[in-house]
């Protein structure tokens, strides 16, 4: 949490983070560059430089997309979250290596800009076999682009979590065009069925870890308590100390946690980055989420000062050892 | 729960049991990077020996022939025709056609051909050249992949198929001369071809006029369909 905006508000954390990042980055490609090169000596450099650059992005996003449905499955995956948008910068930074580099490769000096020449060298839109897979990649890096320009903190105030959430959630979009991009470019050249097999697995990886998710998450999302003022949530000795417990209401999540043998009820999502507080805890007298640490009263929902975000907070009773929640939120 | 441990990203230090599954969670996904990465420069198809002396530009003298707008120099170390090109994704243009030059180029090499890459401005006029020896052409049918010469013959690898697709349509629209990777094994330049753009990076059939300049097949007034 921070009051004003740096470029990164470096911590031991990240830079671990980001070291162990950079270490693997630069593992893949000198394994892909130097092996390759070894094995294929007749292989041009920049070849092998663009095919690691593109495989080792493309490799990055399967384990960006696998970050999220793994931490819902679980919890001890969450440090991989916390610095997750650095990974998208680098997978992005890789892309555009990639692209770069093949812009300049297959269209520069040329009879016409390279721009021009990859958008007029081949309009076989009309066969599957001989489709513009360049374009493909073109627009998935414009993307990439459009979601590491607006990571930073900064655009997620200034467009509100939900747009800037949404518009991230267009990664799956990416997705989907590089998986067009390879299977309509490289698949279609390199003959070899293991290349198919690998981009196989790792669909297979993406879908099943979301449907896993998916699956885990059903109990959760069974809504309750339409109708009533008050609707009974679980027994107050069921809900371990500083945490909380997750239910429907209606339309929203809401996380009730205990803590000095009270019981608050707030929304589940966090200001932040939409983060589940209720797989949260309390920390320091402070309702922190499990992403990236944004701390909130239980009482009021209100971050402590001199932060400003607020969560809807709903009307709790204890009876009986029964817990009770107001399905409606406070006004 | 088990697992009990509450990670905050801005505190010093993560929770120890916490540390110890991140640290096996990293050497996993960095082993298995490592056989991915491994995996696909193994599934590479294999790469063919060509060759491109980049920047070592050499002296060449010969006679400088221009037939259906594919300059070659005809020399007299080989009865292979050595083809010719500008730097970048550009035909060559200097020179007027019969007279014996001296140029200085950049070498190219695959499959027994030869191109090169002249360095520009380093044409010079010598003398009157040699006659181009040619057979009597005769129609023929080939079925193969038209790839542009210069990044076939060794200034790419691989310097065909789908994927270097967009770079044979720049060359070949920049003037570097077509050639077809026939079936049979030939390799065949292409002449008066027409507007081919469509038809390049793909298995194609030709229909043509063949013949040899010297040892070099070359088809003229080609008609291309889709195989």
């Amino acid at each position: 949490m921070s009051v004003q905006y740096q470029a990164v508000q470096w911590n031991p954390q990240k830079k671990a983070y980001d070291l162990t990042l950079l270490a693997c980055v630069v593992l893949y490609l000198g394994l892909f560059v130097g092996v390759g090169a070894v094995i294929h000596p007749n292989a041009t450099a920049e070849t092998l430089l663009i095919r690691g650059l593109g495989t080792g992005a493309f490799l990055l996003l399967h384990v960006i997309l696998s970050i999220g449905p793994l931490c819902r499955l679980d919890t001890r995956f969450l440090p991989l979250l916390y610095n997750r948008r650095h990974l998208g910068v680098t997978m992005f930074l890789l892309a555009l290596a990639h692209g770069a580099f093949s812009l300049i490769q297959f269209h520069a000096l040329g009879n016409v800009n390279p721009l021009e020449s990859l958008f007029t060298s081949n309009t076989r839109y009309d066969s599957l076999a001989q489709f513009p897979f360049q374009q493909l990649g073109f627009f998935a890096l414009l993307i990439l682009f459009l979601m590491a320009a607006t990571s930073h903190d900064f655009w997620l105030r200034i467009l509100g979590a939900q747009v800037w959430k949404r518009l991230h959630m267009i990664v799956y979009a990416v997705y989907a065009l590089l998986l067009a991009h390879v299977s309509l470019g490289a698949l279609q050249s390199e003959k070899s069925l293991l290349l198919a097999l690998v981009m196989g697995a790792g669909l297979v990886v993406i879908c099943g870890l979301h449907v896993a998710a998916a699956l885990h998450e059903q109990p959760v999302d069974s809504p309750r308590g339409a109708g009533e003022e008050f609707v009974a949530v679980a027994r107050f000795d069921s809900i371990p100390d500083k945490r909380a417990i997750v239910i429907t209401l209606g339309n929203e999540r809401v996380a009730v946690f205990r803590h000095d043998n009270k019981v608050s009820a707030l929304s589940n999502v966090c200001r932040h980055q939409g983060g589940p507080l209720g797989e949260g805890r309390i920390v320091d007298g402070c309702i922190t989420c499990p992403w990236h640490g944004y701390q909130y009263l239980p009482g009021t929902g209100a971050s402590p000062p001199p932060f400003t975000e607020k969560v809807a907070t709903f009307a709790t009773k204890v009876v009986d050892g029964q817990v009770y929640v107001c399905p409606r939120a406070k006004s | 729960m088990k697992h009990d441990e509450f990670y905050i990203g801005y505190l010093p230090k993560a929770p120890g049991t916490l540390s110890g599954f991140l640290r096996r969670t990293v050497i996993t996904l960095a082993a298995a990077a490592s056989v991915i990465a491994l995996l696909l420069v193994l599934g590479q198809a294999p790469f063919p020996t060509a060759t491109f002396e980049f920047g070592d530009f050499k002296p060449w003298e010969g006679t400088l022939i221009r037939a259906g707008g594919v300059p070659v120099l005809l020399t007299a170390s080989s009865s292979m025709p050595v083809l010719l090109v500008a730097p970048g994704k550009h035909g060559f243009t200097e020179g007027a056609h019969g007279r014996r030059v001296r140029i200085e180029g950049s070498r190219i090499t695959r499959d027994g051909l030869t191109m090169l890459e002249v360095k520009p401005q380093s044409l010079q006029a010598i003398g009157e050249g040699q006659a181009l020896a040619r057979t009597e052409p005769v129609m023929a049918t080939l079925y193969g992949e038209i790839a542009d010469s210069k990044c076939y013959l060794g200034v790419m690898n691989p310097g065909q198929g789908k994927v270097h697709r967009d770079c044979a349509v720049r060359c070949i629209s920049g003037g570097v001369p077509p050639l077809l990777i026939a079936s049979d094994g030939r390799r065949v330049v292409l002449l008066n071809t027409g507007d081919i753009r469509d038809y390049i990076g793909q298995q194609v059939k030709l229909d043509g006029r063949l013949s040899q300049w010297g040892d070099m097949w070359v088809m003229d007034e080609v008609r291309t369909s889709y195989k």
